[in-house]
């Protein structure tokens, strides 16, 4: 069955959770990678930093000015190449007084840990100024640490693209395989219900939940049909057991009518009965004849076939019935309609609509048979101004014998109906009963992917 | 005329033979298809009653090898199986005709005068003719007494099936089945209402009337004498 809303698949929703959940993961080690990194990094420089500088001004407290610049010098030739950089200058004129760098240009926030440019070296820095009016700068070049962090940010970016990228990539691909299997077991289902009852969902021999799942599913079908084909090995029997002693009962009224005898029922009591076993025959053949379509065995004589002269037929054959009867009947069919059918049982069911029709349509009413395309296929269609057959009512006159209360009184079987339901089931076609405002009309939908091309 | 009945089924194959002797038919009956094979070639019949299923050899098979043996005798299938499929598979097989049990004596009785005539004469014709009535097949026109009488293609087709069985009763039944081309009974008298309408035309307007109705069995068309 249809429904009436977009489905909406199950793939991409499941694709975007993946990519989610791997973006997440995948920030939050970045994340944690560079904090590590950098952050630590620079903690454990800074200190070293203000270490340096502490143990400077440790220097000066001890031996003045001239114990500093020699401190600085020394310190200077030990580790100058090692990124240090140290600065004692005379904060009036500017002058250094020891060091291996410029004094800062500007004159730096003191007792501050920052980092700035000098030249074009990047370096963390901090100032002092002492009370003979002088300024001491510990400095460290950090130009490699910060191109460092720039490859490490710009690293980052790179593996977390590629990470989203093969999460979107084998999503897409993981939740392909699970949606495929279900799809397949879905296509499996619709064709069973279309009519290809011996179709079964195919395994792939992994033992896994899917292939379980599959064989449940093919048990249950096997079960189905068993008892499909039991119910009706027992309703064929029922009928042609009943058919034959009626055929023989038959025969022998039909001879006593011919050769009427003295002492015999009169004539008139014979046709009556001969009448009803008529009918209980024509019962039997309708329901041996719904048996015999269900079955599918006829499924190999589709053909294409042109509904137009299908419908035209029909009608014209039932045109003077309707005439008779006060009725208009009109065809509205286009040329080429084309469907893969069975000519026979398409016109029986198609008369049998139409027979409907005429026999439920009130006094001066009008009947429109049609045979047109549709979007995504073509239509069979009857439709009259009658009673109609209530929403509620719909599923369940096509059943076999269920006669609506307002067709009781009216010759019939009770079986036309569910005649035209097996001969639309048998073409894998749908059939919709629904309101003419005011009357019923029956459309037969045959879908495009059984249309020959 | 000769006809041989091919069932096995005793009380049936006595009943049909009994029908078929009061209407002046000489009726041999056997009860299974060997013997019914052995007599057909060796026996002049003018048209056998074949059942489907009968022992030792199918009513199909036994068919099928009468016409390798270049044996043309008018054959008329009798079978329980009645889906139109059933029915290609016996005309495939040699059968003229194909009618489904249980049927009506009558029905049974106008296929067989129609296979028996359609086999004698099979020359080809252009007019047919009853009484003052006549069709011409090809300038598809009738006329009776001189007048045109306008019809449509398919009253004309329903016209000339009658008249190529003027004379002979034809059912309900093969009316569909010849001019329809249909092989199911629809629920209403849908043919009735085809031939009160033709009659309209052909008969009303004259005195004395060409189609008659047959109780019990279909139409035919004749003139009454």
């Amino acid at each position: 069955m249809e429904r009436g809303t977009k489905r909406r698949s199950i793939r991409r929703r499941l694709a975007a959770a993946l990519v989610s959940f791997a973006a997440a993961c995948v920030g939050i080690c970045l994340l944690v990678a560079y904090l590590g990194a950098v952050l630590s990094h620079g903690q454990v420089l800074d200190s070293s930093i203000l270490e340096e500088a502490a143990a400077l001004l440790e220097r000066h407290d001890t031996g003045g000015q001239g114990g500093l610049i020699a401190e600085i010098e020394r310190r200077v030739r030990e580790s100058g190449g090692k990124g240090w950089m140290y600065a004692y200058w005379d904060l009036g004129t500017r002058a250094l007084l020891a060091g291996n760098m410029e004094p800062p240009a500007d004159v730096p926030e003191f007792d501050d840990l920052r980092s700035t440019w000098i030249g074009d070296r990047r370096v963390r820095v901090v100032a002092y100024a002492m009370p003979s009016g002088c300024a001491m700068t510990v400095a460290h070049d950090i130009t490699r640490q910060t191109l460092f962090e720039r490859r490490l940010l710009l690293a980052s970016i790179l593996a977390g693209g590629t990470v989203i990228a093969l999460s979107i990539g084998g999503g897409l691909w993981l939740s392909r395989r699970l949606v495929d299997r279900v799809e397949q077991m879905n296509r499996t289902v619709l064709s069973i219900l279309r009519g290809q009852r011996s179709e079964r969902v195919a395994f792939r021999q992994r033992a896994d939940e899917f292939d379980e799942l599959a064989e449940h599913f093919n048990e249950l079908l096997d079960e189905n049909e068993r008892l499909i084909a039991q119910v009706r090995e027992v309703t064929d029997d029922i009928a042609h057991d009943l058919r034959t002693p009626l055929a023989r009962v038959r025969q022998d009224l039909e001879a006593a009518l011919a050769r009427p005898r003295a002492g015999a029922p009169d004539a008139e009591v014979l046709q009556r009965t001969l009448d009803a076993i008529d009918a209980l025959l024509e019962t039997f053949q309708a329901l041996l004849s719904i048996a015999q379509i269900e079955s599918g065995a006829m499924r190999a004589s589709l053909e294409p076939l042109d509904l137009l002269p299908v419908a035209r037929d029909v009608v014209e054959l039932y045109a003077p019935v309707a005439e008779q009867a006060g009725l208009g009947i009109g065809l509205e069919a286009e040329p080429g309609v084309i469907v893969r059918g069975n000519r026979h049982l398409l016109s029986q069911a198609l008369s049998n609509l139409v027979d409907n029709a005429i026999k439920f349509s009130p006094a001066a009413g009008t009947i429109e048979v049609g045979a047109r395309r549709v979007r995504d296929g073509v239509e069979l269609r009857v439709a009259d101004h009658g009673p109609g057959i209530p929403a509620h009512e719909r599923e369940h006159v096509l059943q076999r014998f269920v006669r609506l209360d307002s067709a009781r009184e009216r010759p019939g079987t009770g079986l036309g109906l569910s005649l035209v339901a097996a001969v639309v089931k048998l073409h894998g076609a749908r059939l919709g009963l629904g309101d003419n405002a005011p009357g019923l009309v029956v459309t037969i939908r045959f879908e495009s992917e059984g249309l020959p091309r | 005329m000769k006809i041989l009945i091919v069932e096995d089924d005793r009380a049936a194959s006595d009943y049909l033979a009994k029908a078929l002797a009061e209407k002046g038919y000489v009726v041999d009956q056997v009860r299974d298809g060997m013997e019914g094979l052995v007599r057909a070639s060796k026996e002049p019949y003018d048209a056998l009653l074949v059942d489907r299923m009968v022992p030792s050899l199918d009513g199909l098979a036994m068919i099928e090898t009468l016409r390798k043996a270049g044996k043309d005798t008018p054959v008329l299938i009798v079978s329980a199986l009645g889906d139109v499929d059933e029915r290609v598979r016996g005309l495939r097989a040699g059968g003229d005709d194909y009618l489904v049990k249980p049927y009506a004596m009558a029905e049974l009785l106008a296929r067989l005068e129609a296979l028996l005539r359609r086999h004698s004469g099979t020359r080809t014709i252009t007019k047919l003719v009853v009484a003052d009535l006549e069709l011409d097949l090809l300038a598809r026109r009738v006329t009776r007494a001189g007048t045109e009488i306008p019809l449509q293609a398919r009253e004309f087709k329903l016209l000339e099936f009658l008249m190529r069985h003027a004379g002979q009763v034809v059912t309900r039944t093969m009316m569909l089945e010849s001019v329809w081309d249909y092989h199911f009974d629809p629920q209403t008298n849908v043919i009735d209402v085809h031939i009160s309408r033709l009659r309209k035309k052909i008969d009303r307007a004259f005195d004395r009337p060409l189609i008659h109705t047959v109780h019990g069995a279909g139409y035919t068309i004749r003139e009454q004498t």
